[in-house]
């Protein structure tokens, strides 16, 4: 039915094309007197041709078409604003979305076969990771547990728990300078908000914590674990400088002073984002 | 008498807004879409950095205990 109508349109808008040419070589011949028989003439040839019957009710005729006009280059912007909207919804639903879901697939795949990393720095910090909507479990530092690596007799669990709790004897750490790594650093364990940034640099502080201490072997200088004795004597900078701790020198990357202290807590400078 | 005319630009215009709401709703759903994906994704950018973090401190200890080696 919109098909009829629009060669019906056309059809007019042809005949209409012609009557202007013939009404503008009229219009030159009588040179703007138009008396009341050019107008019946017009109006003849109007309806002759199946023209438009509103050439009467317009004082111009020349104004009826230019409105014509119009009216048609509206209807022709309307129908390219009614295909462009169309070629934008078909381009979206049929290429846009399905491809974003497939890239949501994959990407879980990811995540899927990824889980056990996951597990396992959870495991080692002692935290649950936030992985939903909700924040009140983020950050929740649970009971100590059996760490992941092999454990160490060292008479108390401490060395396996990842606390950080700022130490006294951390006060002569501050002499040291901040560039460097292994330092001693007041940790901001009063600040249990749930900022992420915070939560992760707690997580990572932790990771580094536990793969220090157990390849460290703890401060105690006595070494009575069969895993301190797997590491080779100069594994370990805490134990150069247990040796050296008597002589009290002070070095670069490694502990001070109060070494015996099982609480001491090391803390890599890490990258911030 | 402009009938015609206003007949056809209001078929069109009927058309042209089918077509916006479809293309709405279209885009409304390609936005959830977006967002699940984020979501998911948040987990393996933590996963990411925590790796990333472990790689640093493995690559300072070794430093630290000169045991570390030029790559093969």
């Amino acid at each position: 039915m919109g098909k009829s109508e629009k060669r019906r349109t056309k059809k007019k808008q042809s005949n209409k094309q012609d009557f202007v040419r013939r009404c503008n070589v009229n219009s030159k011949k009588q040179r703007g007197q138009k008396t009341e028989g050019a107008l019946q003439i017009e109006t003849q040839l109007a309806i002759r041709e199946g023209g438009i019957l509103l050439k009467f009710c317009f004082p111009s005729i020349m104004e009826a078409m230019s409105i014509e006009q119009i009216d048609q280059e509206i209807t022709l912007h309307l129908q390219s604003i009614d295909s462009d909207l169309s070629y934008c919804f078909n381009k979206i639903t049929k290429d846009v979305i399905p491809y974003v879901t497939r890239y949501g697939q994959t990407c879980e795949e990811i995540t899927n076969s990824s889980a056990w990393l996951k597990e396992m720095f959870q495991q080692s910090a002692n935290v649950q990771l936030v992985t939903d909507q909700s924040v009140e479990s983020a950050g929740q530092v649970l009971e100590p547990r059996a760490s992941l690596f092999p454990k160490v007799d060292h008479g108390t669990d401490e060395f396996h728990t990842a606390q950080l709790l700022g130490v006294a004897g951390t006060g002569n750490a501050n002499d040291d300078k901040d560039t460097n790594r292994g330092q001693f650093q007041d940790q901001d364990t009063e600040e249990m908000t749930l900022d992420s940034a915070i939560e992760k640099q707690r997580k990572k502080r932790k990771i580094s914590l536990q793969i220090h201490q157990q390849f460290n072997s703890s401060s105690s200088a006595s070494s009575n674990s069969s895993m301190e004795k797997d590491i080779s004597a100069n594994s370990s900078p805490i134990r150069m400088i247990a040796a050296d701790a008597e002589t009290g020198t002070e070095t670069n990357n490694k502990i001070q002073g109060q070494l015996a202290n099982p609480r001491t807590v090391i803390h890599f400078n890490s990258k911030r984002d | 008498m402009e009938n015609p005319y206003e007949k056809v630009q209001s078929n069109i215009l009927a058309r042209i807004i089918g077509n916006v709401e479809r293309l709405n709703q279209s885009v409304v759903i390609l936005n959830q879409e977006l967002r699940r994906v984020n979501a998911k994704n948040k987990n393996l950018e933590l996963m990411s950095q925590m790796c990333e973090n472990y790689r640093e401190s493995v690559d300072f200890q070794l430093q630290a205990t000169s045991k570390k080696q030029e790559p093969l």
